[in-house]
């Protein structure tokens, strides 16, 4: 058991060390890096260009109201914020997940978070992030992070995160 | 007052009318029914070898499930029965089956060598003392016994209902493990009743909403395997599949096959707008068939092929549409509170499925294909992604469960709105989708 | 030898029925429901028109019927043998062994009654609503489902039932009673959990028309002699109607007890083509009132496709022969007026589209 832990630790780091965090939900098996890192990893958070600061100082995700796409004033504080550490860090690529809560049909919903991510792509190209850099993908209501059915779970659901990857940009 | 009046004239005047309308039959109008589930009695199976005698109640059994699972019919209880079975030609005794108030018999015999199986059956109306067409004979192996079971529950059923039948089809379907935010998905196929259970995929990479072609033997569905959702044609015997024509940088998803099977409606999601499409399955070209930046998805075709049923938002929230097969100009047919999506055209071609949200909560119902007559089949938590029976009579869909320990199970429910009730899989399901029948 | 001749014959008339007409199957226009016939294909039409014709109860019948169905170069589904098996799916990447016991697999009906409110039909939107007689008003759909299953029990419709209520059934109607449409439709799942699938037994519509309403009867048969009889006992006054005993007429009561007597045994299937059907069938009746043995034929039919059609004809006959027990309760003074009787069977009211 321990061994497990360690091991899967271990991996954590050096995946984060190669600077190549995958998304959230590459495999649904093992460790979901960005929850990783927001609880084990505050050293790598020190590092400004780390992964794991762009996770938790800079902040990977934003969130919308119910079955909008729109950008609170919130959200977009926390793009700026992805803006220049993208510009900073111009090896990264990125690819933004745009996720929604249970609340409606599956297809309504990968339609949906497909919307949302574009929303943030366009923001990050308006400031200045090369297109080139971002992609965007949906998962719908496949892949919640909280999984109550009330609506604090669900607005930590309607979410569009911003996962880093390592690449060359242009 | 002056209306008795009048009766009374019309009543006198119409008298020697009336004297001589007696000569005729005496004509009574009967419009109130009940709805109540038919009593029938299936014996065990007539085994007539020696190894035939573990199918002879088996058979039956399933055939009994067949017909009870509709909500048709109903089995009389078997310790009721007063007669008994012994040979397949002796004559039936009517008034045994009268008395316990069976109005169909079911009788059947099954013969084994080596591995060959024949079932023959015949079906009788209690209480016409007649047999309802003819005896029909099966002829297969002892590893199909289930099917040839269906194939008998599906002659009774449409001898009996006048309905097309539908056991002896199957369901593509996801199958699911896991809590909801670590959920596993594959998809697995099975017999309508939810026996013979096959994985089509491993769940190593998310699946969503798999769609028969309308001859069976192939099935759409989306998949992450590339990190982006992507449309796959799967072939259901070789479990060979395919990826179809896509663009890098967009998103394909909820595809679904035109009747002939050459072609498959889809959306294709890019730049933050979702449209439907649709594309020729064998060259890969496609063409857009929907515009605008409103979300427009989950596009069905009706059975002619000629018409595509849709969901778009571009009226400010969820409807269902119409538009012709090559695109054009759409018609909405919802238009009641709450948002419709998951618009599914029945086999049968009068009616659309659909998946309804109203005040948080959601609904599976049916309209005409104008819209009208629409009616709300269930409610819950949350129920989405109806299916039809290939006889177009039953809905099969999803029901995920409220909470954190919510899971996903496939229900059905008959077009009328009763008989609802689970499809029992092994673990978590969804997004089921209904074969033709089988030949 | 032969038979596996005949095995392979047909396992290859099968596969290529499927590949030819599989596709074919679905590319039907089916517009309407009526073109919905042309699915099936001839053997099976044939099969169930059969059902029509002089019941051939001849058990020998099965040998020569077996034959000729036999070599028919239809694709058809009749046509026995199913394909082999289905089981081989080759490179599948997981097979869960099939076959589980079926017990375990099918969800065993139990006799219990399902809880009416399953039958639950939404009234979403308007259009729908005004055509059908309201959700079913919750006493008289306890009495009905409690009495429903055991249709052999005389009922007299207006009475209570004598039956003993199935205490199950009857809590859970009270319990839809109470509920608002949308949240009685909660209980679904409720319902659903219990593997009580066989069935609604419930008989659930709300029987209108008492038997004494005039207006009513008129409206529905406006050239029968009972509506004529009905106006007369408006007319006239309750008494004189039943007064005439020395006159031929039936009473408004005695039509309405035989219809009542039929009604109770009709069974409709109001999600089904034959609930498009109106049926008229005659019989000729014998002095104790029962029904002359083959003098009940179809005599006209409106809606729906042939196969509809013989199914409404079917349900309609079952009706009459199985509630008319030792004979139907009609004035033997008055046998003339009944010796010849053409029931019409009108599912219009009952039909949920």
């Amino acid at each position: 058991m321990k061994m497990i832990t360690k091991a899967v630790l271990l991996m954590s780091v050096l995946a984060l060390a190669a600077c190549s965090n995958k998304s959230d939900f590459v495999g649904d098996d093992v460790v979901d890096l960005n929850a990783g890192a927001g609880s084990g990893f505050d050293d790598g958070a020190n590092d400004p260009t780390s992964v794991a600061f762009f996770q938790q100082s800079v902040g990977d995700r934003v969130f919308f109201e119910v079955d909008t796409s729109a950008l609170t004033g919130q959200g977009r504080l926390i793009l700026d914020g992805q803006t220049r550490w993208l510009t900073t860090n111009s090896d990264y690529t990125a690819i933004i997940e745009g996720h929604a809560d249970e609340q409606g049909t599956r297809e309504y919903n990968v339609a949906l978070g497909e919307r949302r991510a574009n929303t943030v792509r366009d923001y990050l190209v308006s400031k200045g992030v090369p297109s080139s850099r971002l992609r965007v993908v949906s998962f719908g209501k496949e892949r919640p992070i909280e999984i109550c059915s009330q609506e604090g779970c669900y607005a930590k659901n309607r979410r569009a995160v911003t996962v880093l990857a390592a690449g060359l940009s242009g | 007052m002056t209306l008795r009046v009048l009766m009374a004239v019309v009543a006198i005047c119409v008298l020697p009318l009336t004297a001589w309308a007696q000569n005729g039959p005496l004509r009574i109008e009967i419009t109130e029914g009940v709805v109540e589930p038919m009593p029938f009695a299936a014996p065990n199976f007539v085994p007539e070898s020696g190894a035939a005698n573990e199918f002879a109640e088996r058979l039956a059994r399933v055939v009994v499930s067949d017909l009870a699972g509709t909500g048709l019919f109903r089995e009389v209880p078997r310790d009721a029965y007063i007669g008994h079975i012994t040979s397949f030609d002796a004559p039936v005794q009517y008034a045994d089956w009268k008395a316990i108030n069976a109005q169909a018999l079911v009788t059947g015999a099954v013969n084994v060598s080596g591995s060959n199986l024949s079932v023959k059956f015949r079906v009788f109306d209690v209480f016409s003392g007649a047999e309802i067409g003819s005896g029909l004979q099966f002829a297969g192996t002892t590893q199909g016994w289930r099917r040839m079971a269906h194939k008998v529950a599906d002659q009774v059923y449409a001898r009996i209902t006048g309905e097309q039948p539908y056991f002896d089809s199957r369901l593509v379907y996801v199958s699911e493990q896991g809590p909801k935010d670590k959920r596993r998905k594959r998809l697995a196929i099975m017999d309508y009743d939810g026996a013979n259970v096959q994985y089509l995929t491993g769940s190593e990479h998310l699946v969503l909403a798999p769609r028969f072609s309308s001859t069976g033997d192939r099935v759409l569905y989306t998949s992450y395997e590339t990190g982006f959702p992507r449309i796959y044609v799967l072939d259901v015997v070789s479990v060979k599949r395919r990826e179809l024509e896509s663009q890098d940088g967009s998103m394909s998803f909820a595809p679904r096959f035109s009747p002939d099977g050459r072609t498959v409606v889809y959306s294709l999601a890019r730049g933050g707008n979702t449209d439907i499409f649709r594309m020729d399955v064998s060259s890969g070209s496609s063409a857009r068939l929907t515009s605008g930046p409103a979300i427009e998805t989950a596009p069905s075709y009706s059975p002619d092929g000629r018409r595509i049923v849709f969901e778009s938002d571009r009226s400010g929230s969820q409807q269902i549409y119409i538009m012709g097969a090559n695109g054009g100009e759409a018609k909405r047919i919802s238009f009641g509170k709450g948002r419709y999506g998951t618009p599914v055209w029945s086999p049968r071609g009068d009616l659309i499925a659909f998946t309804k949200q109203s005040k948080g909560r959601f609904h599976i119902g049916v309209m005409r294909t104008d819209g009208s007559e629409e009616r709300l089949l269930t409610a819950s938590f949350l129920d989405e992604g109806p299916t039809w029976s290939p006889n177009g009579r039953v809905i099969m869909f999803t029901r995920e469960a409220q909470g954190s320990a919510g899971s996903a199970s496939l229900y059905s429910v008959d077009i009328s709105g009763r008989n609802l009730k689970r499809i029992p899989t092994e673990g978590g399901a969804s997004d089921p989708s209904w074969s033709p029948l089988q030949r | 030898m032969q038979k596996s001749t005949y095995i392979s014959a047909g396992g290859h008339a099968l596969l290529l029925g499927y590949a030819f007409f599989g596709g074919l199957f679905n590319a039907e226009p089916l517009e309407l429901p009526e073109i919905d016939i042309s699915v099936i294909s001839e053997a099976e039409f044939a099969a169930l028109t059969r059902a029509a014709q002089p019941p051939d109860v001849e058990p020998t019948a099965l040998e020569p019927i077996l034959r000729a169905l036999e070599p028919e170069p239809e694709p058809d589904p009749v046509v026995p043998v199913p394909e082999p098996t289905p089981e081989p799916r080759p490179e599948s990447p997981q097979i869960v062994e099939p076959e589980p016991a079926p017990p375990e697999l099918t969800p065993e009906p139990e006799p219990l009654p399902e809880p009416v409110e399953e039958a639950v039909v939404i009234p979403g939107i308007a259009p729908d609503s005004s055509l059908r007689p309201k959700p079913r008003p919750a006493d008289r759909v306890a009495s009905e489902a409690v009495s429903a299953p055991e249709p052999d029990v005389e009922i007299d419709n207006t009475a209570q039932e004598a039956s003993e209520p199935d205490a199950n059934a009857e809590q859970v109607v009270n319990e839809q009673s109470e509920t608002a449409p949308e949240e009685a439709a909660t209980e679904l799942v409720t319902e659903a959990e219990q593997p009580s699938a066989s069935a609604p037994s419930g008989a659930i519509r709300p029987r209108a028309r008492p038997r004494d309403t005039a207006a009513a009867s008129e409206a529905t048969q406006p050239d029968t002699s009972s509506a004529v009889n009905a106006a007369l006992a408006e007319a006239l006054g309750e008494p004189a109607a039943s007064d005439e005993t020395s006159g031929p007429t039936l009473t408004v009561g005695e039509t309405d007890a035989l219809r009542l007597a039929v009604q109770n045994c009709w069974v409709v299937d109001v999600g089904s083509q034959a609930a498009n059907v109106m049926v008229v069938i005659g019989m000729s009746m014998d002095l104790r009132g029962k029904v002359v043995p083959d003098s009940l034929r179809l005599v006209s039919s409106t809606g729906g496709n042939g196969v509809a059609r013989e199914t409404a004809f079917q349900s309609a006959r079952r009706a009459v022969l199985r509630c008319q027990k030792e004979g139907y309760d009609l004035p033997d003074d008055k046998y003339e007026q009944w010796k010849e009787i053409e029931m019409t069977f009108n599912p219009k009211d009952m039909r949920i589209r």
